[in-house]
C-alpha cells in the first residue's frame, strides 16, 4: 500500500482508469469513478461483463493491468483491512460454529481474545444472530449463513464494503431483506458500499447511486443518482421515482 | 443382529457335527483360546504388545509420510502428473514379497514389520489426502486471499480442517492397512506378535490357539476401526462430512 495524497483522498474509494485483460481479452476497460464517504454505490451490467473482476480488483485480490484503486487515500495492491469482501456463495466454514466463523479474520490476523470477543458479539447482534453463536452452518438457512457471512466482515469493521452478489442465491424475499438489512447497517454506520447485483430493482432500491457497466469489456455507460431518502423499505418498491431509474437502467443496457 | 445370527449358527454347526472340528473349532472355543492368549502376562507381552505397537508405529508414519507426500505433491501439477501413475500401481504391489529383502537389509526386527505395515498404510493415507485437497472448495483460496491467511496460518486454519473428513477416512484405512501388512509380515518370519502366534499354532495343529490369535487380530483391527470412526463422529461437526463443492 502506498499513501496517496491529493483531491481523491476525499473520495473513500476512487477507481482511476482500471484495466485488466484475461489472456489478451479485455474484462475491464479504463473504468473510473468516486464514491464519497458512507455512500451505497450499486454496480449492474450484463453477465460476464467484469463486475467480479473490477470488484477483486478493489478488494486487491487481483492486480490491474493499468490505473489503480485508491481507499481512504492508500492505493490498493493488497488486500487492506479497510474494505471488506462479501462473497456469492456460501463460505462459511463448516468446521467451525458460528461465533468462531465470524472470529475467524480476527483470529487470522492475531487479534487480542478480549477485542475479538467483543467486535464478534457486537457483529453477531448486529446481524442478529447472537443467539445461534453456538450452532453450526450446517444448522442454519441459507440467509442466516449469508449473514453469517455478512458478521464475519463487518467484525473486521471495514470502512468500505464490497458485496459481490451476497444474496444471488437466495429467493427474491430473503433477499431483498437482507440487502436492506444490509443497507440499513452501512447506512447507521456511516460505511461505504459497492453492490453488484444482478437485479435492477434492487440495486435501484438499496443504493444512493447506480453505475451502468457496459458490456466486456466493462466501461462505465451510465451514473445515476437514485431520488429516494436513506431510509429505505421493500414499500418504496412501488415509488414512481424507482421505477423511473430502473427504466434508465434498462435503457443504459440496451446501450 | 446378522454376526450373533452368523457366530450363533457356527456354534451349532461346529457343535453339531456339520462342521469339521479339524477345520472350524466353534466360536466359545474361540474366545476361549484368544483369552488363554491375553489371560498370560506373557502372552500380553510377546503376542500382542509387539504388534500392537508394530502397528501404532506404522500407522503414524503412513499417516505423517502419506499426508505430507500429498501435500508436497498438490504444491507441482507437474510432479503430480508424473507421480500418479505410479501411486496407483502401487497397492498392486505384494508388499509381503519384498519382506525376505527387508530382512537382509534391516534384520528381523521390529523395523522390517513397522515398513511393512508403512508400505501398506501410507498409499490410502496419500490417496485420501489428495482427494482432500482436491475436494476443497474454491472458496476457502478466496478467504485466505481476502484475509491474507497464508503458510502454516493457511495450512492450519483453513487447509487441514477443510480436509478433515478426508484426512480421518485416511487414518482408518491407513490403519487397517497397516495392521494388515504388519501382521501379515509376522506370519511369515517374525519370531514374536500375533501373526507369529497365528503362524506357530497353525504349525502345530493347535487349532483353538490359532483361531483365537485370528480372533484378536480382528478385535484389534476392529477396535482400531471402530474407535477413529466414533473420534471421527464426535471431531466432525454436523455437516462437515459432506465438503461443499
Amino acid at each position: 500500500m502506498t499513501q496517496v495524497s491529493g483531491a481523491i483522498d476525499r473520495a473513500a474509494v476512487s477507481v482511476r482508469a482500471v484495466s485488466k485483460a484475461y489472456g489478451g481479452v479485455p474484462a475491464v476497460d479504463g473504468i473510473s469513478f468516486e464514491l464519497a464517504p458512507g455512500s451505497f454505490v450499486a454496480l449492474v451490467g450484463p453477465s460476464g461483463c467484469g463486475k467480479s473482476s473490477l470488484l477483486e480488483i478493489m478488494a486487491g485480490i487481483r492486480g490491474a493491468d493499468r490505473g489503480e484503486v485508491v481507499v481512504g487515500g492508500r492505493r490498493v495492491d493488497r488486500p487492506i483491512r479497510s474494505v471488506g469482501v462479501m462473497f456469492q456463495e456460501d463460505t462459511t466454514l463448516p468446521w467451525r460454529t458460528v461465533y468462531r466463523n465470524v472470529a475467524f479474520p480476527l483470529e487470522a490476523s492475531r487479534r487480542d481474545r478480549h477485542e475479538i470477543a467483543a467486535k464478534v458479539e457486537a457483529a453477531l447482534r448486529m446481524v442478529d444472530l447472537w443467539e445461534h453463536r453456538t450452532m453450526h452452518p450446517a444448522a442454519l438457512s441459507g440467509g442466516m449463513r449469508q449473514r453469517v457471512s455478512l458478521a464475519r466482515v463487518l467484525a473486521t469493521d471495514p470502512s468500505v464494503l464490497l458485496l459481490d452478489e451476497p444474496f444471488g442465491a437466495l429467493d427474491e424475499q430473503l433477499r431483498l431483506r437482507l440487502g436492506l438489512e444490509v443497507q440499513r447497517i452501512c447506512r447507521e454506520q456511516g460505511r461505504t458500499a459497492v453492490l453488484i447485483t444482478h437485479s435492477i430493482q434492487e440495486a435501484v432500491l438499496l443504493a444512493d447511486r447506480v453505475l451502468v457497466l457496459s458490456g466486456r469489456p466493462a466501461t462505465v455507460v451510465q451514473d445515476l443518482e437514485v431520488p429516494l431518502p436513506d431510509h429505505r423499505s421493500a414499500d418504496q418498491l412501488g415509488d414512481p421515482r424507482v421505477a423511473q431509474v430502473v427504466a434508465k437502467v434498462w435503457a443504459s443496457l440496451a446501450y | 443382529m446378522l454376526l450373533v445370527a452368523a457366530v450363533a449358527a457356527l456354534e451349532v454347526g461346529c457343535r453339531v457335527g456339520l462342521i469339521d472340528p479339524q477345520i472350524v473349532v466353534p466360536p466359545t472355543q474361540m474366545v476361549r483360546g484368544a483369552w488363554e492368549i491375553v489371560g498370560r502376562g506373557e502372552g500380553w507381552r510377546t503376542v500382542i504388545l509387539p504388534s500392537a505397537t508394530a502397528i501404532l508405529v506404522a500407522t503414524c508414519f503412513s499417516v505423517l509420510i502419506g499426508t505430507c507426500c500429498a501435500l508436497a505433491l498438490s504444491r507441482s501439477r507437474m510432479i503430480r502428473s508424473a507421480c500418479e501413475p505410479y501411486i496407483v500401481v502401487l497397492p498392486a504391489i505384494p508388499v509381503f514379497a519384498l519382506y525376505p529383502v527387508f530382512i537382509a537389509v534391516l534384520g528381523q526386527g521390529v523395523v522390517s514389520l513397522v515398513l511393512t505395515g508403512v508400505l501398506l498404510g501410507v498409499v490410502p493415507m496419500l490417496t485420501q489426502v489428495l482427494a482432500g485437497l482436491d475436494s476443497l472448495p474454491a472458496y476457502l483460496d478466496k478467504l485466505a486471499r481476502v484475509y491474507e491467511v497464508r503458510g502454516l496460518s493457511r495450512l492450519t486454519r483453513l487447509t487441514l480442517p477443510g480436509m478433515a473428513p478426508a484426512l480421518l477416512t485416511g487414518l482408518r484405512l491407513s490403519s487397517a492397512y497397516s495392521a494388515i501388512g504388519v501382521i501379515a509380515a509376522e506370519l511369515i518370519l517374525s519370531p514374536r506378535g500375533l501373526g507369529h502366534a497365528i503362524h506357530s499354532a497353525y504349525e502345530s495343529f493347535d487349532l483353538t490357539r490359532m483361531y483365537g490369535a485370528i480372533l484378536l487380530v480382528l478385535a484389534l483391527i476392529g477396535s482400531m476401526y471402530v474407535g477413529i470412526a466414533m473420534v471421527q463422529r464426535r471431531v466432525l461437526a454436523p455437516g462437515h462430512m459432506e465438503v461443499r463443492a
